[in-house]
């Protein structure tokens, strides 16, 4: 399995020291090409389950297995590594650096990786390409409308080649022609590219196009399969 | 190009996200440069005018005398063997030396009189150790036969001026009382009134006669550059048998000089601490603004996998970058203020008149050393990397969750 989550559960201290748990245990695992949605209400978990997946986030209890590495003994600097191979992390919104261009934001993450100028280039140009925004390469993230932002924090995902891409609520500030766009984007990476995509959305439109379904409903997994009419 | 361009790139472009905070941070950081030149180069100012009123008063660069002798003393303590000392001080490279005998005395004149110290130079060398030959406004310099040179203010005081006559009461080398008539050869002004009242000189020659000293001096004073003064003083102790002579250098004459000088030192020491606490205190919070400002940015950065010590290197950048700014704009306007002061300096002359280490000038000059100059600029660096590092290492923890959330 490409992620598994053993018992993973997640509690904040919050107000005067009162927890509040956010995730109840869960156990789930995702293998290598799946196309997986989690769904449910605002205040079900899905953010602080993908959080937990993509390692930017520690649990309260379990453990977090990505790519066959047990996470929960890693340092900040090694989650960060393991990350940077592994995981392309999209948000919902404001994911990019603004002072950096949609070229600059994605060659970044490439720079950490250390490849050379060369290399990086042509992995931007295409996967700037491969997202519709080839034009646009020199353009600052003020410049860019919404969907193209979202477009550009998906090549900064895909760029690096992850084995999983965790998106959270991707087209929740677009309009829905912008959205349809962007999950046709990670629908094509998915089958093109095989890249394993995890998302959430309370959008039946979205839910509607994964493979698989995890519904959440205050903190807990309620269903698990394919969508329905699907 | 490697991260570390991309990283200065993104500094830099922080930087102009909000000009106005940044023009007010790199104005206070250059504001506390721009004092800590100002008043270092006053300082080094103060001190080469201390240094160059001890040593061009009287005290010369360094001293010989025989073991024992100690200012001031009515009985004359001969130096033993002047001819041995000034080969000792030529083969150090020396040619500024001269031969002096001093004795206290008393100088009368009409129904006026006041004690005085009477030294009898060397007409034709004194004035390549000490400068009161520069400082003559009336008459000559005492020739041999000529007569003595005593201050303004003295002359002031006893109501007498050049070819009047003075008497001089001392003490003789065999211990008897003597006295002479002597005519008024000059009058000299140094900017130490105090030190113009008191100090009265004739040729040696004429004094070793008054005294019935003949042959005796009592001290040479030589003058080197000051960065050799502990080499040569070193120098002759090795060639001079201590049991006969003592070497004593400028420093040691005037130890309330030296003195002055570290307190000097320690209080700028403080005052530069205090300024650059408040730089410093002025980068944290400009930082630590910056940082809640990009909580978003810093948790995206984390999340998409900057390590750690990446985010604080960032944020330090960021900050270096405003400290070399500030560097920069502090620089060009400390060079310029020491310039100026170093042109045109600071009348002191109503602090200063009465002050032994304003003998020279009463205007305050700025020097600036190069050492100086790049130690300020190394302070203000490290200030701001220093500054930086808190806020930094906050932002290198914050949970990259937690700050994705933030709005």
């Amino acid at each position: 399995m490409l992620l598994d989550l053993n018992q993973v559960s997640r509690t904040y201290a919050r107000h005067q020291g009162v927890p509040v748990t956010a995730l109840h245990p869960v156990t789930l695992a995702v293998g290598p090409g799946e196309f997986v949605c989690l769904a449910g209400p605002s205040g079900s978990g899905k953010t602080t389950l993908l959080n937990l997946m993509g390692l930017i986030d520690a649990p309260t209890t379990g453990t977090v297995t990505l790519a066959g590495q047990p996470t929960h003994c890693l340092s900040r600097r090694a989650a960060a590594r393991l990350r940077l191979r592994t995981v392309g992390l999209v948000f919902q919104e404001h994911n990019l650096i603004p002072v950096l261009s949609a070229f600059e934001n994605i060659d970044y993450v490439l720079l950490l990786q250390g490849l050379p100028a060369r290399q990086r280039r042509q992995k931007v140009y295409h996967i700037l390409d491969l997202v519709g925004l080839g034009d646009l390469a020199d353009r600052r993230p003020g410049e860019l409308s919404g969907g193209q932002q979202q477009r550009v924090a998906i090549a900064r995902a895909i760029v690096t080649a992850p084995a999983l891409i965790l998106a959270d609520e991707p087209t929740a500030s677009l309009d829905s022609t912008t959205g349809r766009g962007v999950m046709d984007l990670l629908r094509r990476l998915n089958r093109e590219e095989g890249i394993t995509c995890v998302f959430s959305s309370h959008d039946p439109r979205v839910v509607g196009r994964a493979d698989r379904v995890i519904t959440l409903r205050d903190g807990r997994i309620v269903g698990d399969g394919r969508p329905a009419g699907g | 190009m490697t991260l570390m361009p991309l990283t200065l790139r993104i500094a830099l472009r922080n930087l102009r996200r909000n000009p106005r905070r940044s023009f007010y941070t790199i104005a206070a950081i250059a504001f506390g440069l721009l004092c800590l030149l100002v008043f270092q180069s006053l300082k080094v100012g103060l001190h080469r005018e201390m240094v160059a009123s001890t040593i061009g008063l009287d005290a010369g660069s360094l001293q010989i005398h025989a073991r024992g002798y100690q200012p001031n003393l009515a009985v004359l303590k001969p130096l033993p063997d002047p001819a041995k000392v000034e080969a000792a001080l030529r083969r150090t490279g020396c040619t500024a030396f001269a031969r002096r005998l001093k004795t206290p005395a008393l100088l009368l004149a009409g129904k006026e009189s006041s004690s005085v110290l009477l030294s009898g130079i060397e007409p034709g060398r004194e004035p390549r150790v000490t400068f009161i030959a520069s400082k003559v406004v009336a008459g000559a310099y005492p020739a041999a036969g000529a007569g003595v040179l005593i201050g303004k203010p003295l002359a002031k005081a006893l109501e007498v001026g050049v070819g009047d006559k003075l008497t001089l009461m001392a003490q003789s080398a065999f211990g008897r009382p003597v006295y002479r008539r002597f005519p008024i050869a000059g009058i000299y002004r140094s900017a130490l009134a105090s030190f113009d009242r008191s100090h009265v000189y004739l040729s040696l020659g004429d004094l070793q006669n008054f005294l019935d000293a003949k042959g005796v001096v009592t001290e040479i004073a030589a003058r080197f550059p000051l960065s050799q003064v502990a080499a040569k003083a070193a120098s002759l102790r090795r060639a001079l048998p201590a049991a006969q002579y003592n070497v004593s250098t400028w420093q040691k004459i005037a130890p309330d000089v030296v003195q002055l000088i570290s307190l000097n030192d320690a209080t700028m020491g403080v005052l530069i601490v205090i300024v650059f606490a408040i730089v410093a205190l002025g980068i944290v919070n400009t930082m630590s603004m910056v940082v809640f400002e990009r909580f978003r940015e810093l948790g995206i950065l984390a999340a998409i996998g900057t390590s750690p010590g990446r985010l604080v290197a960032m944020i330090v950048l960021e900050s270096g970058c405003l400290g070399l700014l500030a560097a920069a704009v502090g620089t060009l306007l400390g060079l310029g203020a020491c310039w100026w002061l170093g042109r045109y300096g600071i009348d002191l002359t109503a602090f200063t008149s009465h002050n032994q280490y304003f003998a020279t000038s009463h205007v305050l000059k700025a020097h600036l050393l190069v050492r100086d100059l790049v130690a300020a600029n190394l302070i203000t660096l490290a200030t701001a990397l220093v500054g930086g590092l808190y806020p930094a290492w906050k932002g290198a923890r914050l949970e990259p969750a937690r700050a994705v959330r933030h709005v």
